[in-house]
């Protein structure tokens, strides 16, 4: 089924909380969609918890530490709400373009969606996430039809959401997970036509790798 | 006939085993007792009446025992028979015991091309799963009535709902709902 | 009635909840002060997570907005969420100082977010929901019932002897083992589920009605 993974850096920021907006979603819907990285993620979450809140220097609760009132005050002010968060099940988007009406997953039901417009078999409506040099957008492709190529200056993410496509390197499912930068070529092809999610940067110094991108709370990506 | 009755969330089909860890000293009794004689039944604990027990059980007999590292005692029990739980009283040390009567379960079914993808799927899950794998020296991946009781003691769903099948009619509904999950089929 | 002496084959979960289970004895305090939040909203007990989790809070914030009044916003919103949600935690997904750090993780998110691209458009819950999906079916699907009476047992039984039963789990595989082992994604297992037990209860009016003498 679902063959293609975001990398373990990835998953690692994901899970702190690191990544923008776009990258995050698409991860998040992977994960969704994956067992193998779901499980992965669960455990960078806990270490990240651990690490926060249970390293060998951080106080035990049987030395209560010194808070100073600022912080005691917060008490009184949250304490006074006496409602509980009501948990409603989330209602899903959907989108229909050339006749075709596909449900969007969780992690972009608030997002905003432009319109469909295209050529060809080929449509695209933006996502308007205001991220700068990531471009964030729905992708959808007739049967029949090519995906288009990016230059991959900076990096280029596609997730299948729905329908399939092959290249040289094989077919790909929905789940999909595929990463490309610079050094990647590919002509990607779709039989029965799909629905992609796309997170592209023409950035170029996200060439440099990955190292700056993972930063905590880097502020490159904002 | 009359057997000491453990009352615990575990379903067990006939062929089923698994494997108890013994702490407490009225269940210590209880396996003493057994390892001598007709062994036990395993009931879920159910709200409701007096013991609070279910009105079935699985009847086990203990195949084998060890004394793990923490000094405790393992006891690996495997169902024989499900049984039908009538009037229950509590002895001086809390142990229960109770009027069983045996129930009939599935009889031997054909196999066909879904009980042979369920067993198919069963034998994956033992590779992957060494430590349950374990406690069945001698699978039956071949048998219908074998295969679909393991997955359905694995499968995750609640006791009530499992409880449909331990009825002797059931074996049809058991590869229909099996199927449903393990198999992609709809 | 106390059920002592349970056991169950250690099935295959992930070392990490062994770990959750086993290490932690601020674990056990907390849950059961976000269980008196939960249950009674009481305030005591909340004043005990607050004490544990608030100046940690601060100082991680501070590191990362390098901005005292972010920082306390931080903390603010964390802390509320942690008071009003408490109802959401359970012990089984895992240890409570992993569910207080997502939470933190999701209030800086959108703050970061809020504060780079001024908008206020809080995703964090979409990309990271608090409530998994099986919380909103818990009504229709209940299969932690199992466990949840096996929990039930472990509060009744002797601190020595709960620490003997939590190192094990249960015969019964998770839905995410299932999940894994049939390599599908956890929806599509509990979606099969739900359907296999449509049909089953359809079976059952149909052919059962009445004659069961449960």
């Amino acid at each position: 089924m679902i063959k293609h993974h975001p990398e373990t850096k990835l998953l690692q920021s994901f899970s702190a909380g690191e990544l923008p907006v776009s990258l995050s979603a698409a991860i998040s819907i992977h994960v969704e969609m994956c067992p193998v990285c779901q499980q992965r993620c669960e455990e960078f979450t806990e270490q990240k918890a651990e690490q926060y809140f249970e390293s060998a220097h951080v106080d035990d609760l049987a030395e209560p530490i010194q808070i100073d009132s600022n912080l005691l005050a917060m008490i009184d002010n949250i304490t006074d709400d006496p409602t509980q968060a009501h948990v409603v099940e989330p209602t899903l988007n959907s989108v229909a373009v050339k006749g075709d009406e596909y449900q969007l997953p969780r992690a972009l039901r608030s997002m905003s969606v432009g319109r469909f417009a295209g050529i060809g078999k080929v449509s695209r409506a933006r996502i308007d996430l205001d991220e700068g040099e990531i471009h964030t957008s729905l992708l959808q492709i007739q049967p029949g039809g090519m995906i288009p190529e990016h230059t991959h200056k900076g990096f280029e993410l596609t997730l299948l959401l729905d329908g399939e496509f092959s290249d040289d390197m094989g077919t790909y499912y929905p789940g999909d997970f595929i990463w490309l930068d610079g050094r990647h070529q590919h002509n990607p092809k779709t039989e029965q036509g799909c629905l992609c999610l796309t997170v592209v940067s023409d950035a170029l110094h996200f060439t440099q790798g990955f190292g700056k991108l993972l930063n905590p709370f880097g502020s490159l990506l904002y | 006939m009359n057997l000491a009755i453990f009352p615990l969330p575990v379903y067990l089909l006939p062929g089923g085993i698994t494997r108890l860890r013994i702490f407490e000293q009225r269940y210590l009794k209880m396996v003493k007792e057994a390892a001598s004689g007709d062994g036990f039944v395993i009931s879920l604990h159910r709200e409701g009446n007096e013991f609070n027990i279910s009105d079935w059980g699985s009847w086990v007999h203990i195949i084998d025992f060890q004394h793990g590292d923490d000094g405790l005692l393992y006891i690996d029990v495997q169902c024989q028979d499900l049984v039908r739980i009538g009037t229950v009283e509590r002895d001086q040390d809390k142990l229960l015991h109770g009027d069983v009567q045996v129930c009939e379960h599935w009889p031997v079914q054909q196999a066909n091309d879904d009980t042979q993808l369920l067993g198919e799927e069963l034998n994956k899950f033992f590779d992957a799963n060494p430590t349950y794998a374990s406690l069945y020296p001698d699978p039956d991946f071949g048998s219908p009535v074998w295969v679909c009781g393991r997955w359905l003691e694995l499968i995750p769903i609640n006791y009530e709902k499992k409880r449909c099948f331990i009825h002797p009619d059931s074996f049809s509904k058991a590869i229909n709902f099996l199927s449903t999950v393990i198999i992609e089929k709809t | 009635m106390t059920q002592a002496g349970t056991i169950l084959l250690q099935n295959q979960k992930s070392g990490l909840h062994n770990k959750v289970m086993t290490n932690d004895n601020n674990h056990q305090q907390l849950a059961a002060w976000l269980a008196d939040v939960a249950n009674n909203r009481d305030k005591a007990a909340f004043t005990g997570l607050f004490r544990f989790f608030a100046p940690k809070i601060q100082r991680i914030a501070h590191q990362q907005f390098s901005n005292e009044s972010q920082a306390s916003e931080v903390v603010q919103e964390t802390m509320s969420n942690v008071w009003r949600k408490a109802h959401l935690y359970s012990p089984e997904k895992g240890a409570p100082t992993t569910w207080v750090y997502t939470i933190m993780r999701n209030v800086s998110f959108d703050m970061l977010r809020k504060m780079k691209s001024r908008k206020e458009d809080n995703f964090s819950e979409d990309i990271w929901p608090l409530v998994e999906a099986d919380n909103v079916e818990t009504e229709v699907y209940p299969d932690h019932l199992q466990q949840n009476q096996i929990l039930a047992y472990l509060d009744k039984l002797p601190e020595n002897q709960k620490q003997v039963v939590k190192g094990f789990y249960f015969l019964e595989m998770s839905q995410e083992q299932l999940a894994r082992h049939l390599n599908l994604p956890l929806g599509t297992v509990k979606s099969r589920l739900r359907l296999a037990l449509g049909k089953l209860k359809q079976q059952l009016t149909e052919q059962d009605m009445g004659e069961r003498d449960d």
